[in-house]
């Protein structure tokens, strides 16, 4: 074998070695084990046990209520924690195909959802939900 | 287990629109088996998702009955004639056995991570899932979605390829259910190691497709559950499709080559809009190409290529007219000047360096060597578009409207980059055929008892 067979073997090699250094085996095994235990559940519940509302379980169990409340074809808008666009994400995302608005951006909406907040008055105007309130507003 | 049924009908679904894809490209000349197998899915994909796209365009909701009578019917209309596959008549060697199980392993490490949950990454649940979901539940995509400001964080001009076959894949399963959705990544990745397999082992050696399937198997910063729901993978897949082609329609001219580069340019066109650029580049290859060899399939081949991301961006932007990318608007980017972009440039230079470029240096080092110890082949032809696209990705954040470049380019640069690697690992694998070659021969002269 000359230089040029060896560099090129020896190239490839590191390469490969290279690619399985970057496999990250946390997260396989992080999968594997949720893997079994979301299998039996519903798509929703599965979304709510997994990586999707890692950043606030309370805040899936919320939009969930929130979606078994408003009817498909409304919009809502909704009060959310500023601290970051994951809620709005999440919240267009766990609703749609609703028009979801921010609360308080002027925007007429017909139900306010209010996470974090019980506000229900008894008065079949407003529902609690899981983690907070959902209010017809038109 | 509610998960493994679901799981089931999924693969049942995906396998029938593979099968309806066949009809449409089992004419193209000479492609080997496994790439038959890749390049019929995507055509029952593009087929499915033009179904999806034309009942949702005129106005009819979609069923499943609908959608499987529409990709009959595409199926019967369009289809070609059937060509002869070639094929390695010789079974597997003993090598080629572990080259596989090395990459299937590979394979099923990603399919595990990519159906473990539903869907999660930040841009499915932004993007490409919101308006998937949407599309599906409410029967197409409201005015709102490119036009209001409040939405501009889903990308109004973003092609639809990839929400439009969510819609379509749900419509067929009877209900939204992202986690058997999730299985089209596992066959988007099936798919590109079919492709770069078949395609260096037809036109390069055993030695080269080796190479190329194992490197591509081991990408695990592309095949992650990161990109899951994302439109890196399949676009990765587009790539290798769209370089393929073009390679099979310069070199052996004629008209029924032109069919792959045409569902390939369809392909990375309507997935994202990196496909279209990389199209372009293509193109201009193909051009350059054609003013050397005066070839009309090199000459049409280039038009092709050309057309369709420039007729995808008028249609898209004739019917929709969406907002422009909130990441890049000239009337900002304008305003800046020479030495705010120097700095931005700057900015983004020393993010790539140290988060990128010094963190995978081996790799690069690596892949520089086997570039330096090989000699020219045929896929040499992709390295070009390949590294003004790697370029461009380089530079775009500095011309971006974000405040902080090197933010841009942390959060993209990297992802969008990757899925080019599986066309670079193909040319890679082209390169160490042709010397492996030259390496045996010398060996068999200096050796001549040895075969």
């Amino acid at each position: 074998m000359r230089v040029r067979e060896i560099l090129l073997a020896s190239s490839l090699i590191v390469l490969i070695l290279a690619e399985a250094r970057s496999f990250r085996r946390w997260e396989l095994k992080k999968r594997a084990l949720l893997l079994p235990r979301i299998a039996g559940l519903s798509v929703e519940a599965a979304e709510q046990d997994g990586s999707l509302y890692e950043f606030d379980r309370e805040f899936g169990r919320f939009l969930e209520g929130v979606r078994q409340t408003v009817p498909t074809g409304s919009s809502v808008a909704v009060s959310l924690p500023s601290t970051t666009t994951l809620y709005l994400y999440t919240a267009h995302y766990a609703l749609a195909p609703r028009q979801v608005f921010q609360a308080g951006d002027g925007a007429a909406a017909d139900f306010l959802a209010v996470y974090g907040q019980n506000t229900s008055d008894g008065t079949g105007a407003a529902w609690a939900v899981p983690g907070g309130t959902v209010r017809r507003l038109r | 287990m509610r998960a493994a049924i679901d799981l089931m009908q999924m693969a049942a679904i995906l396998s029938a629109v593979g099968l309806f894809g066949f009809p449409l490209v089992r004419g193209i000349p000479q492609v080997s088996r496994p790439e038959l197998a890749a390049w019929s899915w995507v055509a029952g994909l593009l087929a499915l998702a033009g179904g999806e796209g034309t009942l949702l365009l005129i106005g009819v909701r979609p069923d499943r009955w609908k959608l499987w009578g529409l990709l009959a019917a595409v199926a019967f209309v369009l289809k070609s004639r059937p060509a002869q596959t070639r094929d390695e008549a010789a079974p597997p060697s003993r090598l080629g056995k572990y080259i596989w199980t090395l990459a299937l392993g590979g394979f099923f490490l990603f399919a595990i991570e990519a159906v473990s949950e539903p869907m999660w990454a930040w841009d499915f649940v932004a993007i490409w899932g919101l308006k998937g979901k949407t599309l599906f539940l409410a029967g197409g995509l409201p005015n709102r979605f490119f036009h209001d400001p409040q939405l501009a964080f889903t990308h109004p001009a973003y092609p639809l390829l990839l929400p439009v076959l969510f819609a379509a894949l749900s419509t067929l399963a009877g209900g939204w259910n992202s986690q058997a959705l999730a299985l089209l990544y596992p066959g988007f990745e099936l798919a590109t190691l079919l492709l770069v397999w078949g395609f260096l082992r037809r036109r390069s050696s055993p030695a080269g497709a080796a190479a190329g399937i194992v490197l591509t198997a081991g990408l695990f910063p592309l095949f992650q559950s990161y990109l899951v729901g994302l439109a890196d993978i399949p676009l990765a897949l587009g790539f290798v499709l769209a370089g393929t082609a073009l390679l099979d329609a310069l070199d052996a001219g004629g008209a029924r080559h032109i069919r792959p580069v045409l569902l390939a340019a369809i392909f990375c066109s309507t997935l994202k809009k990196e496909g279209s650029v990389f199209l372009l580049l293509l193109a201009a290859t193909a051009a350059l190409r054609a003013i050397d060899d005066r070839r009309r399939s090199s000459l049409t081949a280039a038009a092709v290529l050309a057309v369709v991301p420039l007729c995808h961006r008028a249609v898209l932007s004739g019917l929709l007219a969406p907002a422009s990318d909130p990441d890049f608007r000239w009337s900002m980017i304008a305003q800046r000047d020479g030495a705010a972009l120097a700095r931005r440039l700057s900015e983004t230079g020393g993010y790539l360096l140290h988060a990128i470029i010094l963190p995978s240096l081996p790799a690069l080092l690596a892949a520089a060597m086997i570039f330096v110890c090989t000699r020219r082949a045929f896929a040499d032809l992709l390295l070009p578009p390949l590294a003004v696209l790697t370029g461009l990705y380089a530079v775009a954040p500095a011309f971006s409207t974000w405040d902080d470049p090197a933010l841009l380019a942390s959060s993209s640069f990297g992802r969008i980059a990757v899925a080019l690697v599986p066309t670079l690992f193909l040319a890679l694998g082209a390169r160490i055929s042709a010397s492996v070659d030259r390496f045996s021969l010398r060996f068999s002269r200096e050796n001549p008892t040895i075969k």
